[in-house]
C-alpha cells in the first residue's frame, strides 16, 4: 500500500519533468524562431512587468471566483430545491453554457467596460456554469429518507439546510468549484487578451504581436503552472472530503 | 386516544396506495401493522409521521412523533455519536448531555465501541440500529418504527424487540411498529393490523391476548402458534392477491 503509494507520488512528480524536457526537445528540434526554450522563457520573465501582471490576473480571477462561487451555490442550490423553477431554467442555464462565450464578450465590454470590470465579470460569467450545474444536481440527489428525517424533527429550512443539504453536497460542491475555477481564469485571461492594459492575457497579446517567443512561452508556462497548482490544491480538498467515510453513502 | 387516522385515503398518481384506512391507538398501545409488500403500510406511517399529505381523510395526532425508517437513514458524515445526538443537538439539548444520553443508548443498542465510526465502516445492521438509537434517544411519546429490524438476524431482533418493550414500558409511549415478522409482532404487540394487498384496507385487527410481560421463550407457547397461524391464513390470501397484482400490471 505504502510502497505503491510512492511510487504513484514519484510518478506524479515526475510528469512535469518529463513535459519540460519534451519542450526543451521540441525547443531544440524547431529552432527559436518558433519556440523558445524553458531557460531563454524563464529569463525572459521580467521583474519590470511579470508581478504586476501576476497581481492583476490573479485579483480578476480571485474575484470573479468569489462572485462565481457565491451565486453559482446559491442560484444552484435554490434550483434545485424549487422544483418549479428548476424546471423552467434548466434548459435556459444549460443552453447558455453551451454558448461559445466569447461571442458574447462585446456585450461584457460595452456593460463593465474596458480593464477590470469587464475581465471580472468575463471571467465569473465562465465560471458559474459548472458550479451552478453542479450544485443543482447534487442538490436534486440529497437522499430523501435523509430530508424525510429532518422534517420528521421538525427541522426549519436553516437547519435543514445547515444539517443535511450542504453536508450532503458538499463534496460535489467542491468539484464544482475546482472546475469552476479553471474556467473564471480562462474568462478572465481572454477578458485580458480583448480589452484590458493589465494581466497576462494582454502580455501574451502583446508578446504575439512583436514575436516575442520567450516571452510568450514564459508567459504560457505561468499560466500552466498557476492552473495546475490551483487544481491541485482544490483536488486535495475535495479527496479529502470525500474520503473513504462517505463512499458507500445511503443511497 | 393519542393516535387516531379516519377514512385515509392516499393514491399517488394512478396508484392508489391506502383506501379509507380507520384506526385508533391508545396512549401506550403497541400495534404493529403486518400486510404483503407494497400494500401501503410505509405510506400510511409516512401520513402519520406527517411526512406526507393524505389525499382523503383525517389524522390526528398528539405531539411530534419519532420515526424509524425502512430505508437507511444515518448521515454518512456524522460519526455514531454525532448520529444518535443529530435529535438532541437540533432541539438544544447541550452538549454534555446529549453525549451522556447518546452514549447510553448506543450503548443499549449494543454499538458501545462504535460510538466515533462513520456509519460506512458499519454493517447495513449496524447502521440501521444507529437509527433506531438516534430515534429513540429523544424519548418521543409516539414511536413509529418501519420494519426497523429489517436488516437484523433472529437473535439481535428479539433481543432489540426486548428492549423495545422495556423503553416502551418505562416511558409509556405509544407504538405503531411495521413488520415482516409475526414471532416479532405477536411478542410486542397489543394488537396486530392485517392489511390486504393494494389498495391497502385494514383487513382485520388481531388483539393479542397473550400476557405481558412475555420474553422470547413465549414462541413455545401453544396460543403463540394458533395465533400466528391465524395471521399466516389472513395474510397469505393476501399476499398472493399482491403477487398476482404484481404480475398482472
Ligand atoms: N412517492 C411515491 N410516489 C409514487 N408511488 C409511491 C410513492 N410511495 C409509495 N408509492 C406506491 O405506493 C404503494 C405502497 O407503497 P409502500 O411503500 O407504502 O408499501 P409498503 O407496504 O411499505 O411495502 P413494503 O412492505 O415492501 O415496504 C406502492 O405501490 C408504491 O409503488
Ligand atoms: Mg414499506
Amino acid at each position: 500500500m505504502t510502497a505503491q503509494r510512492t511510487t504513484i507520488l514519484i510518478g506524479q512528480a515526475a510528469i512535469p519533468l518529463v513535459l519540460l524536457a519534451l519542450w526543451q526537445v521540441s525547443a531544440m528540434l524547431a529552432g527559436d524562431f518558433y519556440i523558445a526554450t524553458p531557460a531563454d522563457a524563464f529569463a525572459a520573465l521580467d521583474r519590470d512587468w511579470f508581478f504586476d501582471s501576476l497581481g492583476a490576473t490573479l485579483l480578476a480571477a480571485f474575484v470573479g471566483f468569489l462572485i462565481a462561487a457565491a451565486a453559482g451555490l446559491w442560484i444552484g442550490v435554490t434550483l434545485g430545491l424549487t422544483r418549479f423553477w428548476g424546471k423552467v431554467l434548466e434548459p435556459v442555464t444549460l443552453s447558455v453554457y453551451s454558448i461559445p462565450k466569447v461571442t458574447l464578450f462585446p456585450i461584457f465590454l460595452t456593460v463593465f467596460g474596458f480593464g477590470l470590470g469587464s475581465k471580472v465579470a468575463f471571467g465569473m460569467f465562465h465560471g458559474i456554469f459548472p458550479i451552478l450545474i453542479i450544485a443543482m444536481n447534487a442538490t436534486r440527489e440529497v437522499n430523501v429518507v435523509h430530508l424525510k428525517v429532518a422534517r420528521s424533527l421538525r427541522l426549519s429550512r436553516t437547519q435543514t439546510f445547515k444539517q443535511v443539504i450542504f453536508p450532503s453536497i458538499y463534496p460535489s460542491l467542491l468539484t464544482g468549484l475546482r472546475l469552476g475555477f479553471s474556467l473564471t481564469l480562462l474568462g478572465v485571461i481572454l477578458g485580458e487578451m480583448f480589452a484590458s492594459r493589465a494581466g497576462f492575457g494582454y502580455e501574451l497579446v502583446e508578446a504575439i504581436t512583436l514575436h516575442d517567443m520567450p516571452r510568450m512561452y514564459g508567459i504560457v508556462a505561468t499560466l500552466v503552472v498557476i492552473a495546475f497548482v490551483v487544481n491541485a490544491l482544490l483536488l486535495r480538498w475535495e479527496q479529502a472530503a470525500s474520503g473513504p467515510r462517505r463512499a458507500v453513502a445511503a443511497r | 386516544m393519542v393516535l387516531t387516522v379516519e377514512h385515509l385515503s392516499k393514491t399517488f398518481g394512478d396508484v392508489e396506495a391506502v383506501r379509507d384506512v380507520s384506526l385508533a391507538v391508545d396512549e401506550g398501545e403497541f400495534v404493529s401493522i403486518v400486510g404483503p409488500s407494497g400494500c401501503g403500510k410505509s405510506t400510511l406511517m409516512e401520513i402519520v409521521g406527517g411526512l406526507i399529505e393524505p389525499t382523503a381523510g383525517r389524522i390526528d395526532v398528539s405531539g411530534m412523533p419519532g420515526i424509524v425508517f425502512q430505508q437507511e437513514s444515518a448521515f454518512p458524515w456524522r460519526t455514531v455519536v454525532e448520529n444518535v445526538a443529530f435529535g438532541l443537538e437540533m432541539t438544544g439539548v447541550g452538549k454534555a448531555e446529549r453525549l451522556t444520553r447518546a452514549r447510553d443508548m448506543i450503548e443499549l443498542v449494543g454499538l458501545g465501541g462504535f460510538e466515533d465510526r462513520y456509519p460506512t465502516e458499519l454493517s447495513g445492521g449496524m447502521r440501521q440500529r444507529v437509527a433506531i438509537a438516534r430515534t429513540l434517544v429523544m424519548e418521543p411519546k409516539i414511536i413509529l418504527m418501519d420494519e426497523p429490524f429489517g436488516a437484523l438476524d433472529e437473535q439481535t431482533r428479539l433481543i432489540l424487540g426486548e428492549e423495545l418493550s422495556r423503553i416502551r414500558e418505562a416511558t409509556n409511549a405509544t407504538v405503531l411498529f411495521i413488520t415482516h415478522s409475526f414471532d416479532e409482532a405477536l411478542l410486542l404487540s397489543d394488537r396486530i393490523v392485517v392489511m390486504t394487498a393494494r389498495p391497502g384496507t385494514i383487513k382485520q385487527v388481531v388483539v393479542n391476548p397473550l400476557p405481558r410481560p412475555r420474553d422470547s421463550t413465549i414462541v413455545s407457547d401453544p396460543e403463540f402458534g394458533r395465533l400466528s397461524g391465524e395471521l399466516w391464513e389472513l395474510l397469505r390470501e393476501e399476499s398472493m392477491r399482491a403477487l398476482a397484482g404484481e404480475r398482472g400490471r
